[in-house]
């Protein structure tokens, strides 16, 4: 329809002109890429030589780090590219994000055994363990029954992980998210459990009176992790202190509020006293600085009482705490003075949180951050010797919309390439005689709480608080179940091609292993 | 048409038990800026304690509101809920929704309510009717009540006749009364303290220690808990006026 318009008017403008009623040049388009007629070729030319000098690494690697941005489906992918871009002052849909210079690329398919669109973790069980599995479960295998609380069976159930291998094979470990450390997907990596959500005791407790041996909740599993684990397991850096902490116990930085634990223990201190003379607990910036891998064999950083604050907030905070970026590089320094490598984990686990509120600038702006930090993970390590995925776990219901021109704010309101040259932009009209902006969602809260009632023409959609519009009312918008991409570089990553099932992950950083 | 109004009523409509969710709605719809000009020449609230009757159509409950200078507390003993708004430096907020009746606890961190564009006008929250309303409001004579002034509003708006019985001193309703084609809301001051009765049903943290905590933040995961989805239904009820 909108081309039919635009080649209607071009059509009449065309036909005054020959009647010699306007000048015969035509005017410059208004909006124009930076790009020469020449450019195009040579960029495709580039690729293609560049592309004929990689050689597939068929070394075994000594590290692997696996990136997870939760929720970063391929649409959140191409907004941060663009806004990244735009940051810098380009038109923003050339610009690449770190790992898109990866070689290679597949896509995941990401349903459970029991979910065709999943949650964060039977998706993540699938990566580090091989095996597709339940809604709600962390590494244990889909027998495994809804809410089973017999530790046994758990045990019996129990799935080995990448890093617990990584761990039996000599190797560092470690885990990093902006997420709790107990949450899915960083927990998937080292506690096994029927449910996600039993990350304090006080929430087994709960669930599981009367049960004999109930399985430990996920904040203790970290603490009480194999003698193996944990003599490897060096760093674990993110949010959910008062999961580790008791509930007589005040917080050091929010310092009216206490810990979550009903059984009297302080985690944190436990950590401390169980990993040697070295170990650290740390709770904001001050101490993270001050830890080094000279000062500190065992690395434990819980920067806020729940999930750690969004890139877009963290300058706001009462305590201070580190980016992604620099708690990915603190983790490297940890890890790579082990001669027979690492294993490291690093989530950027507020994504899908700002995306479930509907706060799509939130989440492009922590998509931007963990781009920097796996680009910081590139620089720190050999690509030689170290593979480095990175993908998601799921997709989210977030569009990309209409037909906006080149260079148009990814934040703003879609606007198209003028039908006429010389014309201005204007925003794009929808049936209802509204603009509309580029990124929506399917659903989610901005159903209800920015109707298309709301004239967008007075609204600044670029504001970080900004909800933008969705079509189904949901207190909570949801995950897609549509696949998402794999990036990958380093030995083995070669295997890292087509279409995959997410389990397969787990086989090429195995296979890269060469457990 | 004035959004903000419209809210209010609305919320008023449903009865104040959701009032303090309906207002920081209200104020996210609207962008309200923190600290409103109706707040009286921006002097402070003064804390105090205040039990209200409220009734909304047939039903009628007890609505308590607890307030200082950086927090405000409301219960409803009909729907056993308490609200906790919390205030951080000038622009900071937390919010806790108590859930007596399923002991849980549901918390929005500062930044969750700033991604979620909720902040909400403090003075709205401490005062019950946005300064807004009573400035849209014709005032009328005035009479004593809890020991201090008490001036008469009233108005029509979006069909409903509105009466208000407002005690300036205490920057607090003594009595408003919403009557729409469908509506009649009335809420009643009963008793107004300097420090509230240790009976009162205030959300302690020795009462609600032992109730599971939610991050807000996590609903998004948490669909299948039964709990979490029907606040999630509550809240997409709340949205949709």
């Amino acid at each position: 329809m909108q081309n039919l318009t635009r080649k209607a008017i071009a059509s009449a403008v065309a036909l005054v002109i020959s009647a010699g009623t306007l000048p015969v040049f035509a005017a410059e388009p208004v909006v124009q890429g930076p790009e020469s007629v020449q450019d195009w070729y040579k960029q495709g030319h580039h690729f293609i030589r560049h592309s004929e000098r990689i050689v597939d690494n068929h070394r075994h690697a000594k590290n692997v780090i696996l990136f997870v941005g939760d929720g970063m489906g391929i649409s959140t992918v191409t907004a941060a590219r663009i806004l990244e871009g735009q940051l810098n002052g380009k038109p923003g849909e050339e610009n690449r994000l770190s790992f898109e210079n990866f070689p290679n690329l597949a896509l995941s398919k990401t349903y459970s055994w029991d979910q065709q669109t999943s949650d964060s973790a039977p998706t993540m069980t699938a990566m580090v363990t091989g095996y597709k599995a339940r809604e709600g479960m962390l590494s244990v295998n889909h027998l495994t029954a809804r809410g089973e609380c017999d530790a046994a069976k758990i045990a019996a159930n129990s799935l080995p992980t990448i890093l617990e291998q990584a761990a039996a094979a000599g190797k560092a470990t470690g885990v990093v998210s902006t997420a709790r450390i107990t949450h899915a997907t960083p927990a998937a990596t080292y506690a096994h459990t029927a449910v996600r959500d039993w990350e304090h005791n006080g929430q087994v407790t709960a669930a599981c009176a009367g049960v004999a041996n109930p399985v430990k909740d996920i904040a203790r599993q970290l603490i009480e992790v194999s003698p193996t684990v944990a003599k490897s397991l060096k760093v674990a850096l993110g949010g959910g202190r008062e999961y580790f902490r008791h509930n007589t116990q005040f917080d050091p930085e929010d310092t009216t509020k206490k810990g979550l634990r009903t059984d009297g223990r302080d985690l944190t201190a436990e950590w401390v006293g169980t990993r040697g003379a070295n170990a650290k607990f740390v709770f904001d910036q001050a101490g993270f600085d001050a830890a080094t891998p000279t000062n500190t064999s065992h690395l434990l950083g819980l920067f806020e009482r729940s999930h750690m604050e969004y890139e877009a907030d963290r300058t706001n905070d009462t305590a201070k705490e580190p980016s992604l970026t620099e708690m990915t590089a603190k983790a490297i320094d940890m890890l790579d003075n082990n001669k027979r490598g690492f294993f490291l984990h690093v989530e950027a686990g507020r994504i899908d949180h700002a995306h479930h509120a509907g706060n799509a600038k939130r989440a492009l702006l922590d998509t931007v951050e963990f781009a920097k930090a796996i680009k910081k993970a590139y620089e720190m390590t050999d690509p030689r010797d170290t593979l480095i995925i990175v993908t998601a776990d799921h997709s989210h219901v977030f569009t990309i919309a209409g037909y906006p021109h080149r260079g148009n704010d990814i934040l703003g309101m879609s606007k198209e390439v003028p039908a006429v040259d010389g014309s201005p932009t204007a925003p794009t009209k929808a049936g209802d005689g509204m603009p509309y902006t580029t990124l929506g969602y399917q659903n989610g809260p901005g159903a209800a709480s920015n109707p298309r009632s709301n004239d967008l023409s007075s609204i600044d959609t670029t504001a970080l608080n900004y909800l933008q519009q969705a079509v189904v009312p949901m207190g909570s918008e949801t995950h897609a179940g549509e696949d998402v991409a794999i990036y990958a570089t380093g030995p083995k990553s070669y295997l890292v091609r087509g279409s995959m099932e997410q389990n397969w992950i787990y086989h090429v950083m195995k296979e890269a292993f060469g457990f | 048409m004035n959004l903000k109004k419209t809210v209010i009523l609305g919320c008023l409509g449903l009865g104040l038990s959701v009032m303090a969710t309906a207002q920081a709605h209200e104020a996210h719809h609207g962008h309200q800026p923190a600290d409103s000009a109706s707040s009286t020449a921006g002097q402070p609230l003064k804390p105090l304690a205040a039990r209200f009757d409220l009734s909304n159509n047939k039903l009628r409950t007890e609505w308590y509101l607890w307030r200082d200078a950086d927090a405000v507390e409301t219960a409803d003993l009909a729907t056993g809920q308490n609200n906790i708004w919390e205030r951080q430096g000038k622009n900071d907020y937390s919010y806790r929704r108590v859930f007596h009746r399923d002991q849980r606890v549901v918390e929005y961190t500062p930044g969750e309510i700033r991604t979620r564009n909720a902040e909400p006008d403090w003075v709205k929250l401490a005062s019950v009717v946005s300064p807004e309303l009573l400035d849209s409001l014709k005032r009328g004579p005035s009479r004593m009540q809890f020991g201090q002034r008490a001036v008469r509003y009233s108005g029509i708006l979006n069909g409903q006749k509105i009466e208000l019985w407002w005690l300036e001193q205490a920057r607090l309703p003594a009595r408003l009364q919403i009557i729409g084609p469908q509506q009649r809301m009335e809420l009643s001051l009963k008793e107004i303290h300097t420090e509230a009765p240790a009976t009162w049903p205030r959300a302690t943290d020795e009462r609600i220690a032992s109730y599971g905590k939610i991050d807000a933040s996590d609903f998004g995961d948490m669909e299948s808990d039964p709990f979490v989805a029907r606040v999630m239904q509550q809240d997409g009820h709340h949205h949709a006026h």
